[in-house]
């Protein structure tokens, strides 16, 4: 009979560091147009330290070496664990008095997510708009 | 409800005809009709998390609102259409404030990630799954017997690169997802009505009523055999259903104001339980040199001297298809009822009490089969909560005042009996063959809680002021041993704090809060062997180890999350730098500890800071700009278990 119990440790750190940077400016350039943008930048890393285990043998009731097992390599459990990711988001927006019950508003909207450390979910790298413009009737 | 704000519309449209006829303009109404376009690149889940409409190369954008005030009635309705699954509707109406009526609804989409289960990709891969301690190439394994080869028939080049995988145990993972693109619509619907009858002044009687829908597809996971190694995965339909509906009654009488509310709340999760076949329970894993050796296996059945079913394992694939990830419907009644004292104008006393009942409503069904996996407890598990809180804020001078308060909270859940097959065992160890061992679980529920504190403030100058509180907290867990918990847990808190106004348009603020802990929630017995110094510990098992003793019987170390001590520093700067420009600058700073633990200290250290500047250089233009930064660190235990056979 083979059957053992064993089991490693260690103490790991697990660090997050962000940054946000954000800027939001409102303006009437002309008498009849207003003009907002708003524009947020992120910067997350996360990292947990690679756990240091000592390998895991099985032997037999001679002392035959009959299996080995490697936690680390098991689980790749800190690579995992890693976050390292830039998200960039842009929202601008017009509004034009064409007449005094009239307005035209063009809205746009740019987000992009740039994942350098792959997470349990994959590589979720993307970018994605949305353009909107919208005519407003005041009865 | 898409009828009910019809109707508002309609009504809406109806005032707003009527309104055209005077003169004056007593409403406002505007439509707004447009289109977006609208794309995406590689994956939309972060970049687009909750925007649903770049799925659509092109979208609508519908918009109105509609305001009429005339002398006695207000009447206001606002709507957003960008595509089913984002929208936003608001109305209000009021009569001589008499009568008042508020709704609101908000639709979103929120995309969820799948797991692919990667990291559990290493089955009984070569050398690290502890199959073989010789990799066996898959062109040497075809030369082995035929009659062996058909017996291990779990041998297999899984991951196609020549080698052969075996059935040991390691890590492995079974993906049976049917949808792969995961995402929840959360629908809120909001609703108030307020009724003030002139004959009863004071009073004031309210219903309120919420709903939440939360329908889509997530994924759902399982283990797939014995332990956590093993997992499976399956796509899990979601409908979800939240009612709330609160009457209320307010009464301002003299010095008093009391209110009293009830709410009953029903929660239902729609039918769809996905369903696992579990794992062939089996023995360790073939080993050289005497492979194929006989996979140890005790000798199964429901007889003395026999286990029941198959390899101590509760459920395997003998037992066909088996529910998993169920959320239960369940129900909740509360009345709470809270009173506020204007004792003079310079103290005041509030008092409040909460009661309620949380019963769970799938617990007593047994859908297709009895036991627990079924939801069949013989019984409707009900949780019940009561707390009485009570504060007293007294300005005794002019420049001081003290907030005294207290709180006592007591909360019981139901106990469960848990019933299990009689076990036998081959080698009729006389403390189990033949023993029943169902039990009575008694709820982790089961606590009583008291709070005390006081709060004093001084304001010392027109520029300076202080504030000194402490706080007392005490936790008592009825059922902690059984729990494997900590039983008591006494808290302290004190907090000191200082605002400086050296000069109009600038203000500073310092605090400084201390937490003790004796005792902090902690899981004992929870992970590691002692002695684990070494970093490894080892239990050869023999047939006659039982998985309780060897495994969960090992685990000596208590772990925790919770800080012992905790030190949090914080200093804020708003300036008011001249008529354009406002600056705001704040630092947090907080230290954690607890050597409560075994193996390890848990640690915290978190840094949070930022800058904000607005700036109005032009009557025309405002510019708002600022960075915020955060930090944190952890130090935890990580500590793994490695079971052969």
């Amino acid at each position: 009979m083979s059957g053992q119990v064993r089991s490693a440790k260690d103490e790991l750190d697990w660090e997050n560091e962000v940054h946000v940077f954000y800027l939001n400016v409102s303006a009437a350039p002309m008498p009849k147009l207003d003009f907002s943008g708003t524009l947020s930048y992120t910067v997350a890393e996360g990292e947990m330290d690679s756990p240091h285990f000592p390998a895991v043998r099985v032997t037999n009731g001679g002392g035959r070496w009959i299996a080995g097992y490697y936690p680390e390599l098991v689980n790749n459990a800190d690579e995992y664990s890693d976050l390292d990711y830039q998200a960039l988001e842009l929202e601008l927006q017009a509004t034009y008095q064409i007449m005094d019950n009239i307005s035209f508003t063009l809205n746009y909207w740019y987000s992009d997510f740039d994942d350098d450390e792959e997470y349990v979910y994959g590589d979720l790298d993307g970018d994605a708009y949305v353009l909107t413009g919208f005519i407003t009737y005041r009865f | 409800m898409k009828r009910f704000l019809l109707v508002l519309l309609v009504l809406g449209l109806a005032f707003s005809g009527m309104a055209w006829a005077e003169e004056e303009k007593p409403y406002e109404f505007e439509v707004s009709v447009g289109g977006s376009i609208n794309d995406y690149d590689d994956a939309p889940n972060r970049a687009a998390e909750y925007k649903s409409q770049v799925d659509m190369n092109s979208s609508w954008y519908l918009g109105g609102k509609f305001s009429l005030a005339t002398g006695s009635t207000l009447f206001d309705i606002e709507g957003r259409y960008i595509e089913k699954e984002d929208q936003d509707y608001t109305a209000s109406f009021d009569y001589c404030r008499l009568f008042s009526l508020k709704s609101k609804f908000s639709r979103f989409w929120h995309r969820y990630d799948t797991d692919y289960l990667t990291n559990l990709q290493a089955q009984s891969a070569e050398l690290r799954g502890g199959t073989w301690n010789t990799p066996i190439t898959l062109a040497k394994w075809n030369t082995y017997p035929a009659p062996l080869r058909k017996k291990l028939k779990d041998v297999k080049d899984v991951d196609r690169d020549g080698l052969v995988e075996g059935s040991a145990a390691g890590l492995w993972h079974n993906s049976y997802e049917s949808t792969q693109k995961y995402g929840i619509r959360h629908s809120f619907w909001t609703n108030e009505a307020v009724l003030r009858l002139p004959a009863l002044p004071g009073i004031q009687i309210g219903f309120k009523h919420r709903f939440e829908e939360r329908r889509g597809w997530d994924q759902a996971r399982t283990l797939s055999k014995c332990s956590s190694c093993h997992v499976a995965a399956y796509s899990r339909h979601i409908k979800e259903y939240t009612n709330d509906y609160i009457p209320y009654i307010e009464a301002r009488l003299g010095q008093w104001t009391i209110k009293y509310s009830f709410m009953y709340r029903s929660f239902n999760s729609g039918d769809d339980v996905p369903r696992h076949v579990y794992l062939n329970a089996q023995g360790p894993a073939p080993v050289p040199p005497t492979y194929p050796a006989k996979a140890w296996k005790p000798t199964f059945g429901s007889s003395p001297g026999q286990f029941p079913g198959e390899g101590q394992v509760n459920y395997d694939y003998s037992n066909g298809e088996l529910p998993f990830a169920r959320t239960p419907d369940s129900e909740k009644w509360e009345h709470t009822v809270k009173a506020k004292w204007d004792i003079s104008p310079f103290q005041s006393l509030n008092l409040g009490f909460v009661y309620y009942e949380a019963q769970n409503e799938s617990s007593n069904e047994g859908e297709g089969g009895s036991g627990v996996l079924y939801g069949d407890f013989d019984n409707e598990l009900e949780v019940d909560y009561s707390a009485f809180t009570g504060s007293w804020h007294f300005r005794f001078r002019k420049n001081m005042a003290l907030t005294l308060k207290a709180k006592y909270h007591s909360m019981n859940g139901e106990d469960v009996y848990v019933r299990l097959p009689r076990v036998y065992n081959s080698w009729k160890d006389p403390d189990v063959d033949g023993t029943d061992f169902s039990f009575e679980r008694k709820s982790a529920y089961d606590e009583d809680e008291f709070i005390f504190g006081a709060d004093l403030t001084w304001r010392y100058s027109k520029s300076w002021k202080f504030r000194f509180a402490y706080e007392l907290e005490y936790i008592d867990r009825n059922n902690a041993e059984e729990h494997h918990v900590t039983e008591d847990t006494t808290e302290h808190q004190f907090k000191l704090a200082a605002t400086w106004k050296p000069r109009h348009g600038l203000k500073v603020k310092a605090h400084y809060n201390f937490l003790y802990v004796n005792d902090p929630y902690a899981y004992k017995h929870a992970v590691c062997p002692k002695p684990a110094d070494s970093g490894v510990d080892y239990t050869a098992l023999g047939e006659k180890s039982w998985y309780s003793y060897i495994v969960y019987g090992r685990r000596q170390g208590d772990t925790s999350n919770q800080p012992e001590y905790e030190h949090d520093l914080g200093l804020k700067i708003d300036y008011i730098v001249n008529a354009k420009a406002n600056l705001n600058l704040y630092f947090n700073y907080l230290y954690a500890e607890n050597d409560n633990t075994d193996f390890y200290d848990w640690e915290r250290d978190s840094f949070t800071a930022g800058i904000n500047l607005t700036f109005i250089p032009l009557q025309k233009i405002g510019i708002n700009v600022g960075y915020n930064y955060y930090y944190d660190e952890y130090t935890s235990l990580m500590c793994s278990a490695v079971y052969h056979g």
